[in-house]
């Protein structure tokens, strides 16, 4: 039951996050990054704010245990706060990083789709080492763009060769 | 000399850019296998032993390969007084920008302590030196500014190939609070390549980096 009011809430604020996008006129992309953001964001703002709630009831020398691991209380509180920004900046920092390699891909394709594909591919990987539970996630959304990468960049290098070719006809 | 391209699909460029991925690949392979290791083995230095070794043996294969493109980028004498000069000013500027960018980073992540595991297993402080401080710089500098770098050069501008080499270099490392800093790094590596047409330069500023490094966590751990 809790699981299918938390489903009901993150569709909720995907709406909601769809309808600002909607009202500031933004394109594709601005209403797909409000909306995932405005979606999983507050969840994950909640769940850092149910931990700190919690841990609040502790003493800050006292020791917990946490899946079979033990914990200072002062030092869990200190890394749940780090896991808070990181929960934002991670994702919003390699969002910024793809921006910047679709800026870059429309001066230099190839050097872009290849930082593009190779970036992709780790950052799944690592993941996958850390959490193996992500590696099915949205296992067709991650083909359909290591696919969309590939293309791309095969589509790049192709163009780079009739650029040279239809700049010195002797080569072709 | 004229190049003769069968067609203009893409083949050609992809041939040399797939010796990049490929060693790309394997490198990342030794990393991940590296890191999955650490998550879920013990951690010890010895998994560390074996990924330098992969490694070693990988660049070693990839740079015979192209032998004779990169022996005249191992000469001392090509680096002059100026290019040493360069070596420590950049040096000094990476010391600077590192200092600034961790104290902003422990804001957000864990401090990385890379002596951690040889202290928890009891390995002396020269081995610790030896796979942190000397074989990763003279693998990397080998694979990165060396061959990576000289088949970028044959498909794209040379500004393009230090990007995309220093972005492949800062992906390798496989840790986000660290993409942004090695970058940079990866960036006046290639840059102080370029400059001296030598990798010694390199191979010294990440040595002496890396062994800043170690040294650093010595002194303020004890």
């Amino acid at each position: 039951m809790l699981q299918v009011l938390e489903f009901l809430a993150v569709i909720a604020a995907a709406i909601f996050g769809l309808l600002l996008a909607r009202s500031k006129q933004m394109d594709v992309v601005g209403v797909v990054c409000v909306t995932f953001i405005v979606a999983f964001g507050g969840g994950t703002l909640r769940d850092v704010d149910k931990a700190l709630t919690h841990l609040a009831s502790f003493a800050p020398d006292e020791r917990v245990e946490v899946e079979g691991k033990e914990y200072v209380v002062a030092e869990l509180r200190a890394q749940v706060e780090r896991e808070r920004v990181q929960g934002f900046a991670v994702p919003i920092g390699l969002g910024a990083v793809f921006f910047g390699l679709f800026v870059w891909a429309r001066r230099a394709a190839v050097p872009a789709l290849t930082t593009a594909l190779l970036l992709f591919v780790t950052v799944h990987a690592v993941e996958a080492v850390i959490d193996p539970t992500t590696l099915p996630r949205g296992l067709f959304l991650k083909i359909f763009f290591l696919v969309g990468l590939v293309a791309g960049l095969k589509a790049a290098l192709a163009q780079r060769e009739a650029v040279l070719a239809a700049a010195d006809p002797a080569l072709t | 000399m004229t190049r003769r391209y069968r067609a203009a699909d893409g083949s050609e460029s992809w041939l040399v850019l797939r010796g990049v991925l490929v060693l790309f690949g394997l490198l990342l392979l030794s990393n991940v296998a590296l890191a999955t290791w650490s998550v879920y083995g013990d951690a010890s230095p010895w998994a560390e032993v074996a990924m330098v070794v992969f490694d070693a043996v990988v660049v070693g294969g990839f740079a015979l390969a192209i032998r004779g493109s990169l022996a005249p980028l191992l000469q001392v004498r090509t680096v002059g007084v100026r290019g040493w000069a360069w070596t420590g000013g950049l040096f000094a500027a990476l010391y600077l920008f590192m200092w600034g960018y961790m104290a902003l980073a422990v804001l957000m992540f864990d401090e990385i302590r890379m002596l951690a595991d040889y202290r928890e297993h009891g390995w002396p402080l020269w081995s610790a030196l030896v796979l942190i401080a000397i074989t990763p710089p003279l693998i990397e500098e080998l694979g990165f500014r060396g061959y990576i770098f000289d088949r970028l050069t044959r498909i794209m501008p040379a500004r393009d190939a230090n990007i995309l080499q220093a972005a492949l270099f800062s992906i390798l490392h496989c840790s986000v609070p660290i993409l942004p800093s090695h970058f940079v790094m990866g960036l006046a590596f290639g840059w102080l390549r370029l400059r001296t047409k030598s990798l010694i330069p390199g191979i010294v500023l990440h040595a002496a980096w890396n062994a800043a490094v170690v040294l650093e966590e010595l002194a303020r751990d004890g």
